[in-house]
């Protein structure tokens, strides 16, 4: 059953009713059946006790000359007898009469395993025997038609059953389903929440179950989306803390270069020119040209001090794409 | 008292990647007596200068463009063994000073170093005696002792000079080639060298060799 129909909770709790009420349905059978068994046998029991006083009453008003081995006229013209079967026969043991079957239902039998479950026991449904002159008479009770009706009426039970099983089934699952229904909406909005979208907000329902279901997963939503925001601040924060450090880092590195570069080499070229002039005095042609190497390194040197204070007071510390966004 | 010419005689060259530089120690040099017969912006042309003219010194700057001055220095000494190096660096910086006298040069000045100094430095290595800048005398005994900031001072000599060759872009096979070793022993010294100064790449490495002064890019 769980594979033909979609495992849900309604499919299920439509399955447990049906179970429970199915087993009802089998007591009230056990009911029934012990009271059609009960009705058989009274059947029995009356049919056969009214027929046994008829016959022997008819037995001993018949006169004995006409045992002349042959069955009483009348009994063969009474056909069939109520709930039994009437057998003659010769002081051989030949059979000479019985009693025509019954025409109710003619040709139908309850199967075996039920006419035994059903048929009466006791003295009322034995066999009777009567003697008349030389002639025997054998009384056989016969419950076949009563066990029959009983087992119609059981499998008239049995469908109407099965058929009111299947309603009960179909109009448990409606209407579980029905009443359930909101759940769909709480499940995609958990979904939602699983996939990360923490904005998502379930509609109260008017079942308090329902109800407090969609308020706990606001609330846990809620909290979720202010902790994450306070998280994603956080490390937005620490990144721009990392990257404005960074960034003065590569700042100091880069003056630290330029100073290298501009001034360094400037400062110690300087210095040697300025120790061959201290050995040149004699020489003026050398005190000038190392004089003129002077004022072109020192105009070096100016132009790059002011390009480094430039590049320090007028760049700004860019923000990286990935941090404005 | 100050000798007139304390270079009389001295031949020099100058290796320095700054024009400024190089022209204030030709003067500087010049009116100490000493000739200089060339001059060189980078340690390749350095090479290159010694091998046709000779000096009795070479004056080489530790940051040069291209393969730098500690790497020309390994490679002059290796063809002339008895070159007299003094190599200049602007940095205040134990590890280059121990890397370049380990590697065989007979002098290290910082260019901060007055002119007089300079002369004497030049003029020590010319008559074959050693020369260490007096200011980073004691901090290089120190440093024997308790290390120095540089990370590549964590490094072996030959790592040393393997994170030289790579830093200035020479690929594995080129420097497996230069040592006649195979690629996998270069491949094992790049993995030591990584793991000892938290490098990742190539890049890392130039940047690391260039803020140490070893090289300028």
């Amino acid at each position: 059953m769980a594979r033909l129909l979609p495992d849900t909770l309604a499919t299920r709790v439509g399955l447990l009713l049906t179970a429970l009420c199915t087993l009802l349905f089998l007591a009230l059978a056990l009911l029934w059946l012990s009271t059609a068994r009960a009705k058989a046998h009274e059947e029995v029991e009356t049919a056969s006790r009214i027929t046994r006083q008829w016959l022997q009453g008819v037995l001993e008003a018949l006169p004995p000359d006409t045992a002349r081995g042959a069955p009483p006229a009348l009994l063969t013209h009474l056909g069939r007898l109520r709930a039994n079967t009437l057998e003659v026969f010769d002081p051989s043991g030949a059979l000479l009469y019985r009693s025509p079957g019954p025409r109710y239902k003619a040709g139908r039998e309850a199967p075996p395993w039920f006419s035994a479950l059903l048929a009466p026991t006791g003295p009322d449904a034995e066999a009777h025997t009567f003697t008349w002159g030389t002639l025997r008479l054998v009384l056989t009770p016969d419950v076949s038609r009563s066990v029959l009706d009983a087992w119609d009426d059981l499998l008239a039970l049995l469908l109407w059953g099965a058929f009111a099983l299947c309603c009960l089934l179909g109009a448990t699952r409606w209407a579980l389903a029905r009443t359930l229904g909101p759940l769909h909406e709480v499940m995609a909005g958990l979904d939602r929440l699983g996939r990360g979208d923490f904005s998502a907000r379930l509609p109260v329902y008017s079942p308090r179950e329902l109800g407090r279901l969609a308020q706990a997963c606001n609330g846990l939503a809620a909290r979720l989306e202010e902790a994450i925001n306070a998280e994603v601040e956080r490390e937005v924060e620490e990144e721009l803390d990392v990257y404005g450090s960074a960034l003065r880092q590569a700042e100091r590195a880069a003056i630290a270069r330029e100073l290298h570069d501009e001034l360094a080499q400037g400062i110690t070229a300087v210095r040697a020119l300025a120790g061959a002039l201290a050995r040149s005095a004699d020489d003026p042609a050398q005190v000038a040209e190392c004089a003129r190497h002077i004022v072109t390194t020192t105009g070096t040197l100016h132009t790059g001090v002011r390009s480094i204070l430039q590049r320090l007071t007028l760049t700004p510390s860019p923000v990286p794409p990935s941090i404005r966004s | 008292m100050i000798r007139k010419h304390p270079l009389a005689g001295v031949r020099l060259i100058l290796a320095d990647d700054h024009a400024s530089v190089r022209f204030g120690f030709r003067a500087l040099f010049e009116s100490a007596g000493a000739t200089v017969v060339g001059e060189a912006e980078t340690g390749e042309q350095a090479l290159q200068v010694y091998a046709a003219q000779g000096a009795d010194v070479l004056v080489m700057d530790i940051s040069m463009p291209g393969k730098g001055g500690l790497l020309c220095l390994e490679q002059l000494l290796a063809r002339s063994p008895q070159a007299r190096v003094l190599m200049l660096s602007a940095l205040h910086d134990v590890a280059v000073p121990l890397r370049a006298l380990n590697l065989g040069a007979r002098g290290f000045l910082c260019k901060r170093a007055g002119p007089e100094e300079v002369i004497r430095a030049v003029a020590a290595v010319a008559a074959g005696d050693r020369y260490i800048d007096p200011e980073l005398a004691q901090e290089l005994a120190l440093a024997q002792f308790s290390g120095t900031g540089n990370p590549t001072r964590a490094l072996t000599d030959r790592e040393f000079a393997v994170f030289l060759r790579l830093a200035a872009g020479q690929s594995v096979q080129a420097v497996a080639a230069s040592f006649h070793v195979s690629p996998s022993t270069v491949g094992t010294h790049l993995y030591h060298i990584k793991q000892k100064l938290n490098l990742e790449n190539g890049a890392q490495m130039t940047l690391l060799a260039v803020r140490s002064g070893l090289m300028e890019v």
